[in-house]
């Protein structure tokens, strides 16, 4: 009796509340994504095509300069800005979160770093480019410098930022049950902090490409920056586009990589 | 950012004076390093020509004509950003068809840094000047955009049912339900945003701009007036931090019911 109710319940259930099955509903999506992109591959063809913008190339001019580049030569300008990149973000890393870290425990080196750190961090990496070309030897060390600096700050601030983020109650139940500093850093420090430094590390990467392109275009031979600035210089409109769209890839493909390697290492922040 | 493992920073006697201590010793660390000329620190301009070079460019007319066009063209292009960006940012958040059709657009174009877009904004605009403070928005748009975003995602779905039950028309839940719930993200939008475009700006004025701050750092290199770049950098630096607090001051004001 009461399972025959049940039935007559979902049978009678106004179809509104049952959601609409996953392959309509991704489908759906997939198409009104593909809009989106074709909406705007359409509005850069308007622009390109007012009369006064003579000089805004097409999409498929651009497709078309893209199609006839060299791929070696091509693949050799990435390569170089992506390890310039690597090289810049490394060090940053390598350096940044330690000193967070050291800064986290000793009063004297936070209170010996911090104030040159607040001094710095409001100068936009940018501006230390002249400066940095008078310092550094090459141009290959200035523009890894540039990479290591738009990276550094963001890190070295969100590692203390995620050491300061753990609950106190958490260190006293870690100490309380016996924990040494060893096993309370590798514990209950570590894993508490390492979301919030991963969140910097994207937020590094990101203004790491973002240098590597200023240096590229201002100072340094090769690299993709200098092959947009080169195709301005040389009147190859179309290439400016195509530099565009290669280093937007590059610089979301590294924040995917940062990302995936963060929720990989990080299993216990659910998300 | 209070720190605490260990004792606070306030257990410093004179915490204030002891910053300068540390900051003069970094000073007195540059001065010596270029002074004995360790590596390349010979290069670089000493303390004591950063000074003559800092009383004499601070209080000239120059100063404040390249002020007045760096602040005016981040200002422009930061409000432009919040005018476009917020809206934007609260739609995508708010209605699931329009997310699916502007968002993917949005997250193609976001990765690409403001400073690669300067030769595409030199040659489609006619002068400088608009295609500087084109950068800028650049800079400042889409981290306004993806905050706002976020925080329109973020609001408790019963706040629209509670709305709704009330009465609440559809404006009514956008201005009282969207716009409110989002407004401490929109502040940090719009603070990381100034931060993008006051970096922006610098590096199109270096390479695109014929006056502004960033320009005059570019300047000072090329004509090796080296002590001037120190100080377009100290310029550069206090005036983005002065930008940054009277944000923090406008929060206080905007989101009066968010804890510090």
């Amino acid at each position: 009796m009461a399972r025959a109710v049940a039935e007559t319940v979902i049978q009678t259930a106004p179809k509104i509340m049952l959601p609409p099955p996953a392959w309509k509903k991704s489908l759906g999506a997939g198409a009104r994504t593909t809009a989106s992109i074709v909406g705007l591959l359409f509005v850069w063809f308007v622009i390109g095509s007012l009369p006064w913008t003579i000089a805004i190339p097409s999409p498929i001019a651009s497709l078309q300069a893209f199609l006839q580049l060299n791929p070696v030569n091509v693949a050799i300008d990435i390569l170089l800005s992506c390890r310039r990149v690597a090289l810049g973000f490394i060090i940053a890393t390598l350096t940044a979160v330690p000193l967070g870290i050291i800064a986290g425990y000793s009063r004297w080196v936070r209170e010996l770093t911090f104030p040159i750190i607040e001094v710095l961090r409001p100068v936009p990496p940018i501006a230390w480019i002249p400066l940095a070309i008078l310092f550094f030897p090459t141009s290959e060390s200035m523009v890894v410098f540039l990479t290591f600096l738009g990276a550094f700050f963001p890190i070295i601030y969100n590692t203390i930022a995620g050491f300061s983020s753990i609950k106190p109650m958490y260190l006293r139940s870690g100490k309380s049950l016996g924990a040494g500093e060893w096993r309370l850093f590798w514990h209950v420090i570590l894993p508490g902090m390492l979301p919030v430094v991963f969140a910097g590390l994207q937020i590094a990467v990101g203004i790491s490409w973002l240098m590597v392109v200023a240096g590229e275009m201002m100072a340094a031979k090769g690299g993709i920056g200098a092959f947009t600035w080169e195709a301005y210089q040389t009147g190859r409109y179309p290439l400016i586009f195509v530099g565009m769209a290669i280093i937007g890839t590059l610089g979301s493909l590294s924040s995917l990589l940062i990302r995936t390697l963060g929720s990989g290492i990080c299993r216990w922040e659910a998300r | 950012m209070q720190l605490n493992l260990t004792t606070p920073v306030a257990a410093i006697a004179k915490p204030l004076l002891f910053k300068a201590f540390v900051l003069a010793l970094a000073v007195a660390v540059w001065q010596a390093l270029v002074y004995y000329k360790v590596y390349r620190f010979g290069f670089l301009p000493s303390v004591p020509q950063v000074t003559v070079a800092f009383f004499e460019y601070i209080p000239s007319s120059r100063f404040v004509s390249d002020l007045w066009s760096s602040g005016s063209r981040v200002l422009t292009a930061w409000s432009l950003a919040l005018l476009l960006g917020v809206p934007l940012g609260l739609v995508i958040g708010w209605k699931a068809s329009a997310r699916d059709f502007l968002l993917p657009a949005v997250e193609l174009l976001r990765p690409i840094p403001p400073i690669a877009w300067i030769p595409a904004a030199i040659i489609f605009f006619p002068s400088a000047e608009p295609s500087v403070v084109f950068i800028c928005f650049i800079g400042a748009f889409f981290p306004i955009v993806l905050n706002t975003f976020t925080g329109a995602r973020q609001i408790d779905e019963t706040y629209f049912r509670a709305a709704r039950c009330c009465g609440a028309g559809e404006f009514y839940i956008f201005r009282h339900v969207v716009l409110r719930g989002s407004m401490p993200y929109i502040v940090i939008g719009a603070a990381v945003g100034m931060g993008i475009c006051w970096m922006a700006v610098v590096s199109a004025e270096m390479i695109a701009g014929d006056h502004g701050l960033g320009y005059m750092i570019w300047e000072a290199y090329s004509l090796a007036q080296y002590p001037l770049i120190i100080v377009g950098m100290f310029a550069i630096g206090v005036f983005g931090a002065l930008m940054s607090v009277l944000i923090r001051t406008l929060e206080k004001w905007l989101v009066p019911w968010q804890k510090p």
